[in-house]
């Protein structure tokens, strides 16, 4: 009998043991929503020496510009040290530590790529620390003016990429995160090699497409000094996709894509937002006709970013162009490459929008950035977090940004006038390779479109509805002629159509 | 009646002795047993119980946009729906490649294992390097294998460019980035890294095999042929009904060498064109646990009777026996 007892109470403690883990505790504070600024004593937090930990992402952009930036605040608050720690895993390293606590996790600052909304907010997984969210809310300090001037880091940043940092919560939008790098990604091209060959910088879609019956001429008048129109690792093609169909349809019907809704509410989302996208279309249609004329480029489709970049950058390959990101330069530059003859180009506007709008100019120029995929948050249990608030108002500032784009070649997600206004003051563009020159003009003339996770559910929830549904890339879709740019844009509208209530459920909305 | 009370005491004596040893093994096996059963509770009980948990739970999500959890089968449609899907269905592909990796990787590996370690007993010419050479993948790490198997795939910089221009051919496909042949690439990188530790278990389990049992056949003129298969595989057959039985476990847990080779290839996070069953959980572990924890019991209901079945038609192949 006793025995049975203690089988009974054995199995009753290890069925309760996990559910108590999952009982929120009471009285969490949500965010408030709040618009006034954050406030620092500076003298109090700086009486006695501090330590602030940073994990950052080393990867393209590596992190010596950090250690410049903890450098030159250290120097303007003795007291504080700042400890770095490089992690290219570093979306592993969130994982592992984020959810911690005090007691077991001393990272005061991540710089990373966006957190998991899902995980960290929906779930309320702040709950044991008297919040609902482990990510500290950073509305107010999105409120706070930048260290040393007269203006918020709210008014600085491009309003879409805030908006994209934000998220729906219990007391209206709340950000949890900062966007921390925003370089233009793009179609690069080899400058000496358009010279060489006598070919002008195309401004639309259908310039582009005459180009590739150009190079064709041209590699028949000379055999020896054949020229390959792209080389191109699969996915990078995306980014040209984002800015042909935000030039046709507007940056409000991409967001409402990205929000699956035209009406503003994510909690009733409306499949028109994803099934009538006509400039997503249009997009795939260029995709498709330029895919479609370079069967003999060299390495064709399905190249890695490194193998693209090596090719591109040997001068005996003779390749045009590549659609590549900022970083380009930077980890050309770490392979051993030389990277600085080549630029960014405008990314040429779509004819059909073109046609739309009646005129060139009358099409918005868009570039492409990663603005929305480099977050930098703070645990909301840190016990530096005011420091670490504190630091980010100077990482914000024309002194900090200066530094970044000097050393990583990429830019802050402000406004355009902001960016202008840094490096002019810090005289950065006397300095600029060809490469950054280009990046800094073609950032200062152009709106910024990125990928959107956050905006629903049904993106950052269960249904994991992701930009390119139906499994395989436009470009490697196109490339191996699986698919016309209509048979995808039908496919994807089918995947939306077929699974709609399920992504619903999935979701958790329905 | 002293005697009486000697005899008695005599017998208190025993039955405290015999107490005694009793006390002393139930603790001995108290203490033997403490450490697999906390281990089992730790690691095996407690996180499949929050697992299971997890199939029977609902996110729904409020207007105040946080989940609130509901206790629902509704996982297991999740699954059956993922699986029907009718257009980007990728858990049915996952599952397919699946297949493909299990069928063919031990439909290649095991026999050519097999063989192999048939040769290394046979002590053929160089003997002693082959082992070394098959067995040194087991001893490297896989990561420092994946990279050089990368390296010399590598289209534009890899040594099969240098072996291709040295053949006079034109340009190299790319055999690990193309979806077309990714595929072939894994159970390729699979078979060369898997080798190793099969070799090391046949050819103990050849060497177990009794002198007699193998100069009998000398002195009856086995050829090699019939001595493998007629002599060899019966007498090993145990130890290759277990390798076989224990790949079976690995049917859906196949991912390393998917992530060691799709890591980075194509410049961004996306789901593989050549992902297993294990890729999928692996990919969506952080969005769809609850889908995830039904998938697994799923799996796990079908799996069962699976193994079951193939443990009883391996026994069937052949008895087990003793030497």
């Amino acid at each position: 009998m006793k025995k049975k007892w203690l089988v009974f109470c054995l199995c009753a403690l290890l069925a309760i043991a996990p559910l108590t883990a999952c009982k929120p505790t009471t009285g969490p504070v949500g965010p408030e929503a709040d618009t006034t600024p954050e406030v620092f004593d500076e003298e109090e937090m700086f009486a006695t020496p501090r330590t602030l930990k940073i994990y950052v992402m080393d990867r393209g952009y590596h992190y010596a510009w950090l250690e410049e930036i903890a450098a030159k605040y250290e120097e303007k608050f003795e007291n504080v040290t700042v400890d770095i720690e490089p992690r290219s895993m570093i979306e592993t390293d969130v994982e592992n530590t984020l959810p911690l606590g005090p007691e077991q996790n001393d990272v005061d600052l991540y710089f990373s790529s966006m957190p998991n909304f899902s995980k960290y907010y929906a779930e309320q997984t702040g709950t044991e620390w008297g919040v609902y969210s482990v990510l500290e809310d950073l509305t107010k300090l999105y409120n706070t003016k930048v260290y040393g001037e007269e203006v918020t880091i709210r008014e600085k940043m491009n309003e879409n990429v805030t908006e994209a940092m934000t998220l729906s919560t219990v007391n209206g939008d709340a950000q949890f995160a900062l966007s921390w790098a925003a370089g233009a990604c793009g179609l690069l091209y080899n400058t000496d090699l358009f010279e060489e060959c006598g070919f002008t910088v195309p401004e639309t879609t259908d310039d582009l497409i005459a180009l590739l019956g150009d190079v064709k001429q041209y590699n028949i008048q000379n055999p020896g000094k054949k020229v390959t129109p792209f080389v191109w690792t699969e996915t990078y093609w995306n980014y040209l996709i984002n800015v042909w169909w935000a030039q046709y349809s507007g940056m409000d019907a991409v967001e409402n894509f990205f929000r699956c809704t035209t009406n503003g509410n994510v909690m009733t989302p409306q499949i028109e937002a994803l099934t009538e996208q006509e400039g997503k279309l249009e997009a795939y249609k260029v995709l498709e006709t330029l895919l479609a004329n370079v069967n003999d480029s060299s390495g064709g489709g399905t190249l890695t970013n490194k193998s693209a970049q090596a090719i591109f950058t040997n001068p005996s390959k003779r390749v045009l162009m590549c659609p590549e990101g900022d970083w380009f330069e930077t980890e050309t530059a770490a392979n051993g490459q030389d990277g600085s003859m080549f630029e960014i180009m405008p990314t040429p506007k779509l004819s059909a929008a073109v046609e739309k709008y009646g005129s060139i100019d009358a099409v918005p120029q868009y570039v492409y950035t990663l603005a929305s995929t480099h977050g930098v948050f703070i645990p909301c249990y840190s016990e530096e977090k005011d420091i670490a608030k504190h630091f980010l108002t100077y990482f914000y500032s024309d002194e900090a940004a200066a530094i970044f784009t000097r050393t990583t070649g990429s830019f802050q997600a402000f406004k355009t006038d902001y960016i202008r206004e840094y490096v002019q003051n810090y005289s950065l563009q006397d300095d600029m390779t060809n490469f950054r020159a280009a990046q800094y003009e073609v950032m200062t003339t152009s709106d910024l479109t990125f990928f959107m996770n956050l905006l629903s559910p049904l993106r950052y929830g269960q249904a994991a509805l992701e930009e390119f549904p139906i499994g395989i890339t436009p470009a490697s879709a196109f490339f191996s002629k699986q698919y016309t740019a209509q048979t995808y844009y039908n496919a994807e509208v089918a995947y939306y159509t077929d699974n709609w209530s399920t992504m619903l459920r999935l979701s958790g909305i329905q | 009646m002293e005697e009486k009370k000697a005899v008695r005491g005599g017998a208190r004596e025993k039955r405290n002795s015999m107490r005694a040893a009793r006390r002393k093994r139930v603790t001995f096996r108290c203490l033997m047993l403490l450490l697999p059963v906390a281990h089992f509770v730790l690691f095996w009980v407690i996180p499949n119980f929050r697992s299971i948990l997890y199939a029977f739970q609902y996110n729904r999500v409020g207007a105040d946009m946080f989940y609130h959890r509901e206790w629902s089968l509704i996982q297991f449609r999740f699954v059956w729906e993922e699986l029907t899907r009718a257009s980007g269905n990728q858990l049915l592909s996952c599952i397919k490649f699946s297949l493909f990796y299990f069928v063919l990787g031990n439909g290649i590996s095991l026999p050519a294992t097999l063989l192999l370690s048939y040769f290394l007993y046979k002590k053929i010419f160089l003997y002693r390097f082959y082992r070394v050479v098959f067995f040194l993948p087991s001893i490297i790490s896989t990561v420092v294998l994946a990279i050089l198997f990368r390296n010399f795939f590598d289209p534009v910089t890899g040594t099969i460019v240098k072996i291709n221009e040295m053949l006079g051919g034109g340009s190299v496909p790319n055999f690990i980035g193309n979806p077309a042949t990714k595929h072939w690439a894994i159970l390729a990188f699979t078979l060369w890294t898997g080798f190793g530790t099969n070799l090391l278990v046949f050819n103990g389990a050849i060497g177990r095999i009794p002198a007699e049992v193998m100069e009998s056949t000398k002195l009856d003129g086995v050829g090699m042929t019939r001595e493998l298969f007629q002599f060899i595989v019966p007498l090993i057959w145990p130890t290759f009904s277990t390798i076989l039985l224990m790949s079976l476990g690995g049917f859906f847990s196949f991912v390393q060498p998917i992530l060691l080779l799709e890591q980075e290839s194509m410049g961004g996070n996306r789901f593989s064109e050549a992902g297993s069953i294990g890729y999928y959980i692996y990919y969506y572990m952080s969005t769809r646990k609850e889908l995830l924890s039904a998938l697994g019991l799923c799996f796990t209901a079908l799996s069962v009777p699976v193994v079951f079945l193939v443990r009883w038609a391996l026994n069937k192949l052949s008895s087990s026996i003793e030497y």
